[in-house]
């Protein structure tokens, strides 16, 4: 698949990072959560008209997807136990490494949420200035980026498109 | 012969040459940013054209057309955020290009083959225009259900490794396509009482939250050193290397016709001809471990096939009055505000004009590439903006432009869970490309399926045995069976 994998460096290994063994219940994380899915939309499709016959009906289509999801999250889940006895040990991703993305997503969680209350020109140099820092910049750069992405924006979306950005 | 220079007449002229120049530079723009889309520029500047004549409005808008497409390989390339849907593909492999230290030379690719299928589609478009769209005429629901169940296939070849959650990656976008008022019998499903889960879950945001977002959050919990080594990356080359051209000759042949083929079907737009195409490409490729790694087969094959699909979906639309796809419908509305009807009868009424479209379309396809080749360096140095600067142009795009699609704040944190849905399937090792498949395709093939069972009362046998749906049907088992054979024979190959 098309994915920018970029392995851990040594610094991962060493230290801030630790390492696990092949058996780590870590490796079940995705069929469970996946299974989890997969039940769901198999319960809830029974509260939806199944159709009649062959005629399927709206809850035909989420009930087959639930149990070929179930299926995939079972197929991935007996991988991760076959592999699971001859595995290396596995590196893992530091938790303090998810740091980062998780002010991210709140950062930009606020913003959403602030969008009745708070003006675009505010809100949005106010995300960027907090993104820049948090992302290592000087207050300088992030007071330049702040105004200049916001300008930008805002002449883009809110004068050229009518957008209205709030 | 008197139609075709009376078409080349009626263009050589200033004010045309004007405004086509101006839609394709409004084009790139529209292109270029993530959240705005070619549908969205052909819609938000067709009024425009009600003060110009036919020939005038056609050029400008054609440009918007032809401009958006290819300059959606741009994000894609160098941040992995499609501009626009068609060029999903495009960052499977432009990106890690960009990442290598050679964006500049996956811009020039992108723009080099983005003129080889729009050339080579108008052309086919010239030539061959009433047998495409006769050919699409003939698909029925059944035919369009067998053709987005062997789409879903796909998701076996664009799973790389990780088969089994590749296809579960892919029912996960199934599923989220499930969302919204069924199809049918207009019972809402999963909605959780909002209302504007009604229409179902817009694709672009997810796109747009997946592919970059995802990969802002994927890269800030990177450590230090691999984020200056990606900002230390070269800007590299542009122009291919002979071996380079013979390398992607074939691949963009493939494209052009996938292209072509698939965009003329009503419907199915330059995306799916992208995918399509890409994973087709792979799959008879000596090389196919490169694909999704900065394959140049993979990117060359993806450009052209979405590129393509413009000249398919316009020979639907001139020759039949069917859309081939969203830009194309609302082509269809201009023509008709300046009183031509999109037809066969438009090929003996006013030919001149549809040679003059055909001519003006090669005149961008040109003018793209030129474009694009002479942009490609300074967008390329764009890698060099500090990793802060970016993430923060990325993470405001992303919000403004998700936004600005429906005016929905719904579609904003649609976008926000997409992003976080795509930096946990990235932790996981899940692959993205499947998810977005389902998505597009969920939608369509339930609905045909469902028609199709409607219109035959419940008979299988007499879908299934129709010519273009058992090609379809065996496409699909060998688009299936080929990634087993492969994992066998290299399971026995090994020693």
């Amino acid at each position: 698949m098309p994915e920018n994998f970029q392995p851990l460096n040594s610094k991962h290994l060493n230290g801030t990072t630790g390492s696990r063994s092949g058996a780590s219940p870590g490796r079940f994380l995705v069929p469970v959560a996946g299974g989890a899915l997969g039940l769901y939309l198999v319960i809830s499709s029974r509260a939806l008209p199944p159709g009649l016959g062959s005629l399927p009906g709206p809850g035909f289509f989420p009930f087959i997807l639930g149990l070929l999801i179930l299926t995939f999250a079972a197929m991935i889940a007996w991988e991760a136990r076959a592999n699971s006895q001859y595995a290396p040990p596995v590196a893992v991703t530091p938790w303090a490494s998810w740091g980062l993305p998780a002010i991210a997503v709140v950062l930009i969680a606020a913003w959403i949420l602030s969008w009745e209350w708070v003006p675009f020109l505010i809100r949005t140099p106010l995300l960027v200035i907090a993104l820049m820092r948090l992302a290592g910049s000087s207050w300088r750069a992030a007071l330049l980026a702040a105004v200049a992405f916001t300008a930008f924006l805002f002449a883009v979306f809110q004068l050229g498109l009518r957008v209205d950005l709030g | 012969m008197e139609a075709l220079l009376a078409g080349f007449q009626s263009i050589a002229h200033p004010m045309v040459m004007l405004y086509l120049i101006a839609g394709l530079l409004m084009g790139a723009i529209f292109g270029a940013l993530p959240g705005l889309t070619a549908t969205m520029g052909v819609a938000l500047l067709t009024p425009i054209t009600f003060w110009l004549n036919a020939q005038e409005g056609m050029a400008m808008l054609l440009g918007i057309y032809c401009g958006a497409i290819p300059a959606g390989g741009i994000p894609a390339i160098l941040l992995n955020i499609p501009g626009t849907p068609a060029s999903i593909a495009a960052s499977w492999d432009g990106y890690p290009l960009a990442q290598r230290g050679e964006a500049g030379f996956a811009l020039g690719v992108n723009a080099i083959f983005a003129l080889a299928g729009q050339a080579i589609s108008v052309l086919f478009l010239a030539v061959a225009a009433f047998p495409i769209a006769n050919f699409g005429l003939r698909f029925g629901p059944p035919e369009y259900f067998a053709l987005t169940l062997f789409g879903i296939s796909l998701m076996a070849g664009v799973s790389g490794d990780n088969l089994a959650k590749g296809m579960l990656s892919g029912m996960i976008g199934l599923a989220l396509s499930t969302i919204g008022l069924d199809p049918m019998m207009a019972v809402a499903r999963y909605t959780f009482g909002n209302a504007e889960f009604l229409d179902g879950i817009a694709f672009v945001p997810v796109m747009i939250g997946l592919f970059g977002l995802g990969e802002v959050f994927h890269q800030m919990a990177l450590p230090r050193e691999s984020q200056v080594l990606a900002l230390a990356a070269r800007l590299g080359r542009i122009w291919p290397r002979w071996t380079e051209w013979k390398r992607m000759a074939l691949p963009g042949l493939i494209g052009s016709g996938v292209g072509t083929v698939v965009g003329a079907i009503p419907a199915a737009g330059g995306d799916i001809a992208a995918v399509i195409c890409w994973e087709q490409t792979k799959r008879f490729s000596k090389k196919p471990l490169e694909f999704g790694n900065g394959s140049i087969e993979g990117l060359a094959a993806s450009t052209t096939a979405c590129n393509a699909a413009i000249g398919g979906a316009m020979t639907t639309m001139l020759t039949l009055g069917i859309p081939g796809d969203a830009p194309s419908a609302i082509l269809i509305g201009a023509l008709l505000i300046h009183g031509v009807q999109p037809g066969p009868l438009l090929f003996r009424d006013n030919a001149a004009l549809v040679y003059a479209i055909i001519l003006l379309m090669l005149l961008a396809a040109v003018l793209v590439a030129v474009l694009g080749v002479v942009a490609a360096r300074p967008l390329a140095s764009s890698l060099k903006i500090p990793k802060p600067w970016l993430w923060s142009a990325i993470v405001l795009l992303s919000l403004v432009g998700s936004y600005a699609l429906n005016n929905s704040i719904t579609d904003v944190w649609v976008m926000a869970a997409a992003g976080v849905a795509g930096f946990l399937f990235r932790k996981a090792d899940i692959p993205l490309g499947p998810l977005v498949l389902g998505l597009i395709l969920g939608p369509m093939m339930e609905s045909n399926l469902r028609r199709a069972l409607i219109l035959s009362r419940g008979d299988w046998s007499s879908i299934l045995f129709r010519p273009i749906v058992a090609f379809f049907l065996m496409a699909t088992l060998a688009s299936l069976l080929w990634p087993v054979i492969q994992r066998i024979r290299q399971k026995t190959s090994a020693p």
